[in-house]
């Protein structure tokens, strides 16, 4: 993913010295979610709180 | 400082709710500017309140077990009159026109507020190293961090500033203290206990909970904050037949030596008192963190980027946190909250087999103030993403978890494990938890540092 021309887009302030706190630990976030989205279901519905609230 | 046996001196008139409140602002006064625990102290509203309780328990109205009690609110928590700053800069007049539903429950079961306890800024990391109201300190050693982002309920317990606290858990944040400062957070199951009021971070994995310095008053404090009487036990706890999971994946994996030893250790006496410990595999907890990093960092972007324009006005790392959450799509927040549906389903099968899990709460024990990363074995990690790596699991899954002491590190630091269960087992931990309380009596725990 392009970080810096998406937050250009969203309008979000990224320096070049932001790169390393903000877009590296992005990257090594998507990097695990990758084979989990890969894992979902066409049917899988949204989480929802377990039945113990008040 | 046992609530309990507080409350029995008080109404056996051996004291009153004025002299122990009195007692604990000339603590507070003593101790805070070495620990800086609390943001505000709110004295002589603290003052009026303990006699006006004093008045009521003459007349024979009496609130229950936490009548008189001094506790102090995380400064998540809003306050009705008192400045609820979030340990931020952009909030740090922010005068709340009511109080938050844990707030008012506390305050009708007789507690007397002494103030509002300093944190993490946004309830966003677990340092408590705070930039704007200054480091929060470790009783156990003041170089230390105290954890957080619940850091000021923390240290204020351990040095004995008040007898209850509340915290907040979104990854981690009562529990992280607990086990750094050596006391007992509940984060009970998602949604048990009211969020109305507190200053949200991740909608859907916020929990406010309970914090004190041994497992029965925190089972006291949870009554109260549902709105319960502790009804006296009729018989004493036990953990005979208990089936009591350990994780032999993940939990274990990179953890230090000490820890392990304590963790293990404990396990081994609640075996002794006929618990049955079998060692069971979990599912990819990795993969909860994954999605539960994900979840918070858009919901807690949703809740402050209002106030992105503000640079200046942040710590660093929290706008870092801000920054990642703008840039995440929805699309891929949608599916973050898919993967955990899937999760949470097969987590759950977990208890089949046994009734609650044990772990270590975090991987290590308090690192020092200003300390990035921690060393365990050959790998070198954030100190951010340790302390978080086994607690953050339980907020994915919305599961209650029990933190509470169980040793020391040979350099004097708490050493902490946690409790966890299915949904609405708080009573389960907290039965379990008091058993093996007893069973460690270490007295450092409830007397403090010294």
């Amino acid at each position: 993913m392009d970080w810096e021309a998406l937050a250009g887009v969203l309008h979000v302030p990224l320096d070049r010295e932001d790169a390393a706190r903000v877009i590296a630990p992005l990257e090594n976030m998507y990097r695990k979610l990758e084979p989990l989205r890969a894992t979902v279901a066409l049917d899988t519905p949204m989480w929802t709180p377990p039945e113990a609230g008040e | 400082v046992n609530i309990l046996e507080t409350g029995q001196a008080l109404r056996e008139r051996r004291i009153s709710c004025a002299e122990l409140t009195r007692d604990a602002l000339a603590r507070i006064e003593r101790e805070n500017p070495r620990l800086n625990a609390f943001i505000t102290v709110t004295g002589d509203a603290a003052l009026a309140r303990a006699n006006a309780l004093d008045a009521d328990l003459a007349r024979g109205i009496d609130h229950g077990p936490l009548h008189g009690i001094p506790i102090a609110h995380k400064d998540a928590l809003f306050t009705k009159g008192v400045r609820t700053t979030v340990g931020s800069k952009v909030l740090a007049d922010h005068v709340p026109d009511h109080d938050a539903a844990m707030v008012t429950r506390l305050e009708q079961a007789g507690a007397v507020m002494l103030g509002k306890l300093g944190l993490h800024e946004l309830c966003h990391g677990v340092t408590s190293n705070n930039p704007h109201y200054g480091a929060i300190r470790n009783p156990w050693n003041i170089d230390c961090i105290p954890g957080g982002s619940s850091g000021g309920s923390g240290s204020a317990l351990a040095a004995g500033l008040v007898a209850m606290a509340t915290g907040t858990d979104t990854g981690g944040s009562i529990r992280i203290p607990a086990s750094y400062c050596g006391i007992v957070g509940l984060k009970p199951t998602f949604g048990l206990l009211s969020c109305e009021g507190v200053m949200p971070l991740g909608f859907t994995l916020d929990h406010v909970g309970p914090m004190a310095r041994t497992v029965r008053d925190v089972a006291v404090s949870f009554d109260a904050m549902r709105g319960r009487r502790t009804a006296p036990a009729k018989e004493p706890p036990r953990v005979n037949g208990l089936r009591i999971g350990v994780p032999e994946n993940f939990f274990f994996d990179r953890v230090d030596p000490e820890v392990m030893l304590a963790v293990r250790r404990a396990v081994q006496t609640l075996a002794s008192l006929g618990a049955r410990v079998e060692e069971i595999r979990l599912p990819d907890a990795d993969a909860l963190n994954t999605t539960g990093r994900l979840i918070q960092l858009c919901e807690a972007s949703a809740v402050w980027r209002k106030f992105i324009e503000r640079r200046d006005d942040f710590g660093e790392d929290v706008y870092a946190l801000i920054q990642q959450g703008m840039l995440i799509p929805a699309t891929d927040y949608v599916e973050a909250q898919r993967v955990r549906h899937m999760l949470v389903r097969e987590f759950a099968k977990v208890w089949i087999d046994v009734d609650c899990l044990i772990a270590p709460s975090t991987p290590v024990f308090a690192p020092a103030i200003g300390q990035a990363s921690v060393q365990i074995g050959e790998i070198e990690e954030d100190v951010r993403i340790a302390s978080t790596r086994l607690t953050r699991p339980f907020n994915v899954l919305g599961w209650p978890a029990l933190a509470m002491p169980c040793g020391f590190s040979e350099s004097g630091l708490p050493i902490g494990l946690q409790w966890v269960a299915p949904p609405g087992g708080e009573a389960l931990l907290l039965s379990a938890g008091a058993v093996l309380e007893d069973a460690i009596a270490d007295p450092r725990f409830l007397r403090g540092p010294v």
